[in-house]
Order: C-alpha cells, then structure tokens, then sequence
C-alpha cells in the first residue's frame, strides 16, 4: 500500500535526489567525526585515527563539504535499487521481463523447445553455474578455478547442482533464482589441484618504522565441464498449478 | 610497474583431460636422498614408512629413488607435457614430505604463473556475439529519416500529472 500511494511522488523525488544524498551524508559524517573526538582511543589506534583514512576526524574538520561526501555513482545507483527494494520511497520497478499472459504462447515456447530437445537440434549449451558464491559461464569443454581448499579429489566426477540460467542458440531458461534439478545437469570433472604462484601482501606506513612482508600461496581446484544436459519442460504445467490451486481452494 | 613484469597465462587443460577421461599427468617421481647425512632422516623414514602407499595408491606413476652423497634431499617430478619440477625437501617432516608428492600428483605439468583469468573456454559465445544490428529492424535500412513513427515519444508509464488528471476526471 505505502508503494502505491508514493507512486505520484516518484518523480519529484527522483529530480530532488541529487540535492537531498549529499546533505544527508553530510550531516552523519559530521555526527561521526563528533563522536570521534569526544571519544579517547582505547586500546591504541582506532579506524579514524589512522592515516590515509578517508573518513579520519581530521580530514573530517578540516575538509570542505563537497571533499567529504564522496560517494561513487555505483554506491548511489545500489542505495537507490535497495530503496526500490524496501518499498521506501514507493518506486515502482522498471519491469525487465513482460510476463507472458498469453497462455498459448507459453505452451507454444515450450513445444518449440521440447522439439528441439527431441530431433537433437539444441546445439551448444551454456550454463550459468553457482560455486561458493562466485558465477561462472560455462559450456562443455571448458575450464573453471574453484579457489581455496576443495575437498574433492583429482579425477572425481561431479555435478553442479545450483544452475541459474540455461540456454542455447535459440532460448535462455532463468531460474528465480535458481532452476530446478530436474531441469538441468551440468557434469565436470576436477582436473587439477594446485596452488596459485606466491603473491605478496605488503603493508607499509610510512614514518613509522611500519611494515609486513608476507608470501602466501592459494589452493586451487581446477574443473572441466564435461556436459550440460536440460530435460523436456512440462507443457501442462499452467493446468496442473490450475488444478491445484483450485484443490486449495476448495 | 609494466603488465609484463609479472609473468602471468591463461588457464590451461592439457589436452582436454577431464573430457573423455581423467589421466594423471605425473609421469614419474625422483626421490633424492643421501644414506647416511641426518638432513634427509625425515625423507628415510618417509621412504620406508609411507612411500610405497603412494605407489600401491599410483600405479601409473614411476617412481624412482636416487641415493646422493652429502646432498640434500628432494623431489623431482616429471610430466607428461615433458616439464620437470623440483622441491626441496631439507627440514620438512614425513607428512609434509607425503603432502608434497600428493601436491605433485594432482598437478598438470602447466607452469604455476599468474592467471590471467579464472576461466578459459574456447568457445566463449552460445548465441552469437552482439553487433549493433543484431536486434534491430532491417527496415530501418530502408527508412527515410525523420520518420515521424520512430521519432515518436514512448509511453513510459502513469506518471504523476495522469494519476492528477484521473483524480479530477473522477470528481
């Protein structure tokens, strides 16, 4: 309800917002670098203290307003997306996919593609996999890094059950967010499990007699796709969920 | 500081490995040891404790032992794309010893560089790659422009003044 009846302040909003961010961000940042000030470090160096800090309650006094709210074009288009997400300040989503009212066409989708599954014309699949957090395109032959220690051996087959997307020459199928195993099977092999060359993590400060050298090397399993297979899609599903709905209600 | 001075590759599968079936690209370890120096005790005891696990383990893989004189000990292993790789092996328990040649075993005989990215396909596009008049109307080619249809403003949605107008309509 509250998104509804903000939807007419929508456009005002939208042309007040470069205006209204930075005051906002502004009048907090000042509230931190008071609190900053009354409050002695504990226990040594605390963040706003150490040098090269962006946010320092020196920097923060001294500065001028347009230095201090510095943010980034990618921050302010995130806060406004969660905004939309929250409902906040009622606006209403710019709506990427039209849903496909048309029944018929649906089915007609879906034929199309079951068709294809059966002569063997798919071709060429890709597949949008999830490994611990990160996303990969990927499509048969090819050759993923999973950082960090794997517990599968070398030479064990797998299969990489969280697909997000799949698709061919002629179709994508998206999950939301993910598509069901019965779907699609994507298999891969581990190919190699070695460790990444020695990378340097240095920290230095400088007019402190500061530093860190340090050499540490990753783990790192290799995977090669060996398939990605997708199963005939139910035609009759929009009855089916009918019938079922019309169950509940009953 | 140049893009060269690091050496950095793509990832690579030798041979396509994992496609068909998986073959171990270790070919044989040398484990290099002196008889009688205490520096290569720990590779002794690694040599008569847990060494022949590791080849009843690998069949595959030759392994060789190679008495040296007054040397440290080491391991040397060869791949089947024909590179050689030695470690040290001074000051490094049993355990760490079995991890190492484990290490060596799971490895394909690809230089350890920089990666340039975390994927390699050779096939990097399903659908085609996209060029300007990929989704476009090929009438627009034959279009004389200003078209009056395709200069017309887009309908973006209710916007404020509609929901006003409707409002008034109403009363």
């Amino acid at each position: 309800m509250a998104v509804k009846t903000c939807t007419q302040a929508m456009n005002v909003w939208l042309r007040l917002q470069p205006y209204l961010l930075p005051c906002k961000e502004l009048s907090c940042l000042r509230q931190l670098s008071q609190y900053s000030q009354r409050r002695s470090n504990v226990g040594g160096a605390s963040l706003h203290s150490l040098p090269g800090n962006r946010f320092s309650s020196e920097l923060l006094s001294a500065a001028s307003p347009s230095l201090v709210c510095f943010r980034t074009k990618s921050t302010r288009k995130a806060d406004v997306k969660i905004s939309m997400d929250l409902g906040v300040c009622g606006i209403e989503r710019l709506e990427d996919f039209t849903p496909l009212s048309d029944e018929n066409l649906q089915t007609d989708v879906t034929c199309q593609i079951n068709q294809s599954l059966e002569q063997g014309d798919i071709g060429r699949l890709y597949a949008i996999v999830h490994i611990r957090g990160i996303q990969h395109k990927v499509t048969t032959g090819d050759v993923i890094v999973v950082k960090y220690d794997f517990p599968p051996n070398v030479g064990d087959c797998l299969r990489l059950e969280k697909v997000l997307a799949v698709g061919g020459k002629d179709f994508s199928l998206i999950g939301q967010p993910l598509l069901s195993r019965n779907l699609v099977r994507v298999d891969a092999t581990v190919v190699e499990k070695t460790l990444s060359h020695n990378r340097v993590w240095f920290v230095f400060q400088k007019r402190r007699s500061f530093k860190k050298f340090f050499l540490y090397r990753e783990m790192f399993t290799m995977l090669a796709i060996n398939s990605i297979q997708v199963a005939k899609l139910p035609e009759q599903k929009m009855e089916l969920e009918a019938q079922s709905i019309q169950q509940l209600e009953e | 500081m140049s893009n060269n001075a690091i050496p950095r590759d793509f990832l690579k599968n030798v041979l396509q490995n994992g496609m068909g079936r998986y073959v171990c690209q270790l070919q044989r370890i040398t484990f290099r040891f002196c008889k009688s120096h205490p520096g290569s005790r720990h590779m002794r005891d690694f040599i008569e404790n847990h060494m022949l696990d590791f080849t009843q383990k690998n069949p595959g893989v030759v392994v060789y032992l190679q008495p040296r004189r007054h040397r440290p000990p080491s391991i040397v292993a060869e791949f089947l794309n024909g590179r050689r790789e030695m470690m040290e092996m001074i000051d490094k328990e049993p355990e760490e010893i079995c991890k190492w040649t484990e290490h060596m075993r799971g490895r394909s005989g690809v230089q350890i560089v920089n990666m340039i990215r975390n994927n390699h396909t050779e096939t990097p596009s399903t659908q085609g790659i996209w060029h300007p008049f990929m989704f476009r109307d090929s009438e627009t080619a034959l279009t004389k422009f200003p078209n009056p249809q395709l200069s017309a403003v887009k309908q973006t949605g209710k916007t404020a003044t509609d929901y006003l107008l409707e409002e008034v309509e109403k009363k």
